[in-house]
């Protein structure tokens, strides 16, 4: 009985210390975090010129943007390491695409950590090396259809200005994201607000066929005499019905010529070709149409666009994978990630194709990597419809680019229909090498009609 | 119930009790992720509505009759050591509970067939994949696949014309139970060596090469035929189906068979060409069929079975393409095939005079155009395009004279050398594709159709249920598709679990 009253009394202490030492370790974090914020403006400026005296490949992107950071050092000090939650979404209310500020506000369990902004982002050395030798080469048109012309590799547009046009092309062929890429054990979600519905794993791989700039062979593949830019395979491993399926989608150089789209289906033991021209058409049952693909995996051409400005906003810049213990995928949306304030290209790009399903577009783009950070769609009845935002992150594996940022996890809801299509990396399992790879040197071998039936059973 | 029955039963009810209870799928991933086992367990169920035609084989059967009850458990284990290397089994036991739960369906078949009927089990498909880079002169890849497998040709759905080598199981007509994309459950697996080598650049040219050695399967296989007195009995005794497997050649290297397939891309359009020798998967009647019939005659009068059939080799020789249409978003496909000597039987064999017992060999040419278009129609699905799929296709068969001559396939009922068959799939999902309805038809000018319409609905990552209607309709029962089947209507179920 005695021994029996002392354990009890060691472990109420211990279990009193624990319970104290919760908050204090959170100050402590809060406390380290806040540390990460600069002091002032002119200490953050030398802290990033140290950076580029380390990085010089940092230097020349940042030379050849003409940008230089602003960052929001007295936001950040009230903000970073703060949750953001329906308690308190009203006062970054205007920092939060539109929908993500309504979902914040509505849907249960739904929140994000803020992080100091980084801007210590570049593309790969030969990325960077082929846009200063192309600069000044490619021209696009300020008319429809906006055909660009003379572009070989790099970011074709690398000071843009206020041409929507020029950005639109710097998203769609200027982006760095490898000469390939694979993202290995994806769930694509499909869910209500209580995160009830289904989900779908795949692989997801990319190769550039024309306008590579950092792996051999560069510009372009050869025997490349089918004008591919870049194939994109999905390889679906669950559910069990879905298992096998094998999509491969067909992107050309020529802008006018409509992608080819290729399905391996399992159960019929063939390669089926596909039309892909229904750009409104949900893709494959998720919230997301064809054209969302990617945010916009269209045609420069089959929109038109207005700049409307640069301003903060709040995005899911740099979030780790794997992933940190603050995310939560129980519900549809995923939540306790981390998020930076910084600057945004806006702009609209409305589509031009006759009855096309969402009357307006927003595009929130990056100024330093022109990748695509969020959409908001409005119907034809001007209502907010759908958003898409993308979280990027640094690579697990590009052994060109340790900086690199591809994409870590997509949100996209459908705010009308109550609805939630995100997809994320699945956790790192042993054998299983789940994560972003760049610059892996696929073969195109597998990019091909009959590479999907290979694959397949 | 037989034991064997009652245990698959409890199986599937122990398996259902214990997914309902787990809350998520159970995965099995070992050898770090490098051996992957998935499956599922399914109950097929169909009861006919039309009470069979009192002067046709199924006579006897009612509208209400349960007809199927099929429980199917199959795995798929896939295990890739290495890049290159992988290895994929397919096991399937299968056990079709409608004899014991009809008797009157029971009593319809031969008891010594009743096992044939209900039971399936064993390992369907075993190959393995060797996947080489940067073979020969231009560097290719190739994929060497040996086992027991499925190879299909061809860009037709529902009816086959280049997809030749392996031959169907009937017995059940699953075919009409299923969507158009389930021949990978009825198609038999044979033993064969698949390579398939291609080219990434240029035209993508590829070549696939087929040899099936027939030296390691149990004999010939030739398409698996109902049973006589079951629900889709093809009206043919038991003897002579009977006679069907006793006539299947030799297991030996004489019998073996085999293809090729050259293919390329240009300017969009993807051509293929092929070639494959092999024997035809019917039955056809032997010009000696009489007297071997006699020969075989128990002192008795009664019918046995004997070799009474052939499978003569034939070579088709043929063509596909497919080409998307960037003005009309339509995707374009078709194919063609030149049989050379298709054996045609004399009508005498089929009115039972037997006066002429003739086999002729003709040359007949079939072809398919079809197309596939997803349309957004707003006020049938605002979110989800309908696909809409239609086929034409059409057989000629080169100096065929109706008078005496008859097409064995599909049991000697075609007497026209030209026939035409239509073929229209609407498809389409509602509620980010959990609700998926279809709606099948198919007509063939000689005056005989079918309607089936069908909807699946999936309950999260596990659960599949489905419900559907087939209706035959045929001017006469001696049409070749459905004039057999006219009465067989049914409503049919499906419910699935499956994990991976």
């Amino acid at each position: 009985m005695k021994g029996l009253r002392k354990s009890l009394k060691l472990w109420v202490s211990l279990l009193a210390i624990f319970l104290l030492l919760i908050p204090c370790l959170t100050i402590v974090q809060a406390a380290e975090q806040q540390k990460k914020v600069a002091a002032s403006s002119d200490e953050w400026y030398k802290e990033w010129e140290k950076q580029k005296e380390k990085d010089p490949w940092l230097k020349e992107w940042y030379d050849i943007l003409g940008y230089k950071p602003k960052p929001d050092i007295e936001w950040e000090k009230k903000w970073v390491g703060k949750k953001i939650d329906a308690s308190n979404v009203d006062e970054v209310k205007d920092l939060l695409p539109p929908i993500a500020y309504l979902v914040f506000k509505n849907w249960k369990n739904v929140f994000a950590y803020v992080e100091p902004a980084i801007y210590n982002w570049r593309p790969s050395p030969g990325f960077i090396k082929a846009t200063k030798e192309n600069m000044g080469k490619a021209t696009c048109g300020e008319k429809w259809p906006y055909n660009m012309d003379n572009f070989v590799a790099g970011c074709p547009f690398p000071i843009p200005g206020n041409d929507p046009i020029k950005i639109a092309w710097n998203r769609d062929r200027g982006v760095y994201e490898g000469d390939d890429f694979t993202y290995r054990g994806i769930r694509f979600e499909v869910v209500d607000p209580k995160g009830r519905g289904r989900s779908v794993d795949v692989d997801y791989n990319r190769l550039r066929w024309a306008y590579r700039t950092t792996m051999a062979p560069t510009p372009e593949l050869p025997g490349n005499t089918a004008g591919i830019y870049r194939t994109t395979a999905l390889r679906v491993y669950a559910p069990f019905d879905l298992n096998g399926l094998n999509m491969l989608v067909v992107k050309y150089k020529d802008t006018h010529k409509e992608e080819d789209l290729y399905l391996y289906v399992p159960t019929m033991r063939r390669v089926r070709r596909m039309s892909a021209g229904q750009r409104c058409d949900s893709l494959a049952g998720t919230d997301l149409a064809w054209d969302d693909s990617d945010v916009f995996d269209g045609e420069v051409r089959q929109n038109d666009y207005k700049f409307i400005g640069i301003e903060d906003k709040l995005v899911w810049y740099d979030v780790p994978y794997p992933y940190p213990e603050t995310a939560d995928w129980a519900g549809p949306y995923v939540s306790g990630l981390p998020m930076q304030k910084r600057p945004m290209i806006i702009m609209e790009a409305n589509s031009n194709i006759p009855n096309f399903c969402y009357k307006k577009r927003i595009w929130w783009i990056d100024p330093i990597s022109f990748r695509h950070y969020n959409a908001t769609m409005s119907d034809q009845k001007g209502r907010l419809w759908k958003e898409q935002y993308i979280a990027c992150t640094k690579s697990m594996k590009d052994p060109n680019n340790p900086m690199n940022n591809p994409s870590a996890m997509t949100q996209a809801v459908d705010w009308i229909a109550q609805h939630a299509s995100p997809w994320h990396f699945m956790p790192p399992e042993k054998g299983k090498n789940n994560g972003p790879y760049l610059n892996t040197g696929w073969d195109p071998g597998i990019f091909t009609p009959e590479g999907l039936k290979k694959m397949g059973r | 119930m037989k034991r064997t029955g009652i245990w698959l039963l409890a199986l599937v009810f122990v398996s259902v009790v214990i997914s309902i209870h787990m809350n998520e799928a159970f995965a099995f991933s070992l050898l770090d992720g490098k051996l992957n086992i998935k499956g599922f367990i399914k109950n097929d169920s169909a009861w006919r509505t039309r009470n069979g035609s009192t002067t046709g084989p199924h006579n006897g059967l009612e509208g209400g009759d349960w007809v199927l009850m099929r429980n199917t458990f199959q795995t798929e284990i896939l295990w890739e050591p290495t890049p290159w290397f992988s290895l994929f089994v397919m096991p399937r036991i299968v056990y079709d509970a409608a004899l014991d739960l009809d008797a009157s369906l029971e009593h319809r078949i031969t008891s010594s067939k009743h096992h044939d009927v209900q039971y399936e089990k064993g390992i369907r498909e075993i190959y393995a994949d060797f996947m080489l880079k940067n073979i020969g002169v231009c560097g290719a890849d190739t994929r060497i696949r040996i086992g027991k497998q499925q190879i299909m040709w061809g860009e037709s759905d529902l009816f086959r014309m280049a997809d030749i080598i392996n031959p169907l199981d009937i017995s059940w007509m699953y075919l009409l139970y299923a969507s158009v994309s389930s021949f990978e459950d009825i198609r038999i697996p044979l033993w064969a060596i698949d390579v398939n080598w291609s080219m990434s650049t240029g035209h993508q040219w590829g070549v696939e090469l087929v040899f099936m050695p027939l030296n390691f399967q149990e004999g010939f296989e030739p398409h698996r035929l109902p049973q006589s007195g079951s629900n889709w009995d093809l009206g043919l005794p038991q003897f002579l189906l009977d006679s069907v497997y006793d006539s299947a050649p030799h297991n030996d290297s004489s019998n073996a068979s085999g293809g090729i397939k050259l293919k390329g891309i240009f300017g969009g359009w993807e051509v293929a060409v092929f070639d494959f020798y092999s024997r035809v998967q019917y039955p056809v009647f032997r010009e000696d069929f009489l007297t071997r019939f006699i020969g075989h005659m128990s002192p008795a009068g009664v019918p046995k079975p004997g070799k009474y059939f052939s499978f003569p080799f034939t070579n088709k020789a043929g063509a596909t393409f497919n080409k998307y249409d960037e003005r009309f978003k339509i995707v374009w496909r078709g194919e063609c095939v030149f049989q050379f000597d298709e054996p045609m039987v004399d009508q005498s064999f089929y009115n039972n005079t037997f006066t002429n017992q003739k086999v002729y060999e003709r040359n007949t040419f079939s072809f398919m155009l079809g197309f596939d278009r997803p349309t957004m129609i707003p006020f049938l699905n605002p979110n989800r395009s309908v696909f809409i799929s239609g086929q034409m296709f059409q057989k000629h068969i080169f100096n065929f004279h109706d008078n005496y001559m008859r097409d064995p396939s599909p049991g000697g009922t075609i007497t026209d050398p030209n026939q035409y068959v239509f073929t229209l799939l609407v498809s389409t999902g509602y509620r980010w594709d959990t609700i998926l309805p279809q709606l099948l038809m198919a007509y063939n000018l000689a005056g005989e159709g079918m309607v089936n319409p069908q909807c699946e609905f999936w309950l999260g990552n596990n659960w599949r249920l489905g419900i559907g209607y087939h209706m035959l309709q045929s001017r006469n029962t001696k049409n070749p598709y459905f004039g057999t089947f006219r009465d067989n209507d049914q409503v049919y179920t499906w419910l699935k679990y499956q994990f991976d």
